[in-house]
Formats: C-alpha cells, sequence, structure tokens
C-alpha cells in the first residue's frame, strides 16, 4: 500500500522520532510505514490521520502516487 | 524525540536483561545438574529438573518483551519467535535419527546450543527479508 507520510512529516518538519512519540510507537515502525514495508492496523492508520488532520484515504492508497 | 529513543533503548536494555538473566541461571543449573545427574544416581529429582525454572524464565521474559513492543516489532517478533520454534522443533526432532553421526540423543543435551542457534538465524532471516 502506498502512502504519503513521509511528505507529510516533511511538510509539518517532523522527524521520523517526533512522529513516532506522537503516535506512541517506535522509530523503527515509523520507518517501516513510511518505507511501505508495513501496512498499520486500522487504529494506527486513523491515529496517523488524525494526526495530520486527513482522511485515512488522502494519505494511504492501494495503488501507487 | 529522546522520549522515543529512551523507550526503545529501555525495552531492549530489559529484555536483554531479563534473558541474559534467565539464561545465565539455566547454565547455571546445568552446571549444578550435570555433576549430580551423572553420579551415583542418588540425586533429587528437584535438583535434576532444576533447568526447568530458568527455561520457563526465558519464556516469561520473552513474553514480557512481546507485551512491551508496539504493532510492527511485535509482528517481527513474532516471525522470529515462530521461526526459532520450529527451527528448533525440527532439529530436536532429528536428533533420534542422528545418533550414528555422534549427535546426542537427548534434548537436554544439545538445547543450550539449539534455541540460540535457532534464534540467530530466524533474526538473520527476518532480517534480511525486511531490508528487501
Amino acid at each position: 500500500m502506498y502512502n504519503t507520510i513521509r511528505d507529510l512529516r516533511g511538510q509539518r518538519g517532523l522527524t521520523q522520532a517526533q512522529l513516532a512519540d506522537q503516535l506512541g510507537v517506535s522509530r523503527q515502525t515509523v520507518i517501516a510505514v513510511e518505507q511501505g514495508k508495513y501496512d498499520p492496523s486500522l487504529p494506527l492508520a486513523f491515529a496517523i490521520a488524525r494526526l495530520f488532520q486527513l482522511p485515512v484515504e488522502e494519505i494511504f492508497r492501494p495503488d501507487g502516487p | 524525540m529522546e522520549q522515543n529513543v529512551q523507550y526503545a533503548q529501555k525495552t531492549g536494555l530489559r529484555y536483554g536483561l531479563e534473558l541474559g538473566t534467565a539464561a545465565v541461571l539455566f547454565v547455571a543449573a546445568m552446571a549444578i545438574r550435570e555433576p549430580l545427574a551423572n553420579g551415583a544416581g542418588s540425586a533429587s529429582p528437584l535438583v535434576l529438573a532444576l533447568p526447568v525454572v530458568p527455561l520457563w524464565l526465558m519464556f516469561v521474559a520473552i513474553w514480557r518483551h512481546y507485551l512491551r513492543v508496539d504493532e510492527f516489532q511485535r509482528l517481527q517478533f513474532l516471525k522470529v519467535t515462530a521461526l526459532a520454534a520450529g527451527i528448533g522443533l525440527f532439529a530436536l526432532a532429528s536428533l533420534p535419527f542422528l545418533g550414528g553421526f555422534g549427535v546426542p540423543r537427548e534434548a537436554g543435551d544439545v538445547l543450550w546450543l539449539v534455541i540460540p542457534v535457532g534464534w540467530v538465524v530466524s533474526l538473520a532471516v527476518v532480517n534480511l527479508n525486511r531490508a528487501r
């Protein structure tokens, strides 16, 4: 699954560790999600959407960019 | 940022400490048990069963770590654990057939080697797979 987390994080000037802190997960998890190597659970996906104040489907897409 | 790094470090440290302590206790229990088991045969069954306690302490350390980590780490940890358990199980099941090559037939004689080797191989496989 494709996601725009890296871009959104960059726009907000957040580091991976800061984002991980705000989401209550490890930096390892943020890296894996950003690289598309791990698709987060629904609760985590909604937490990400809430943090960036965007709908989930705008952040996660089944296809590429 | 520091909060996350500190938590990750603490989690890893706590896991290492708990698992390491259990491993040291296992080695100590084996050291106590071996001379008694190979002796006159009058050793108490309780003393002979001593290594079981640290073995289960290892399981508790693994379980506690599983509960501490987040969802992605938990998935990776489960993959490593499942693979290590599989390697261990099949390695131990192979023992009775390899006696002709001088391999010990008793699981207890090779457990100390099978568990860590299985774990290291599993870690390598899962991490290599993740890196792709």
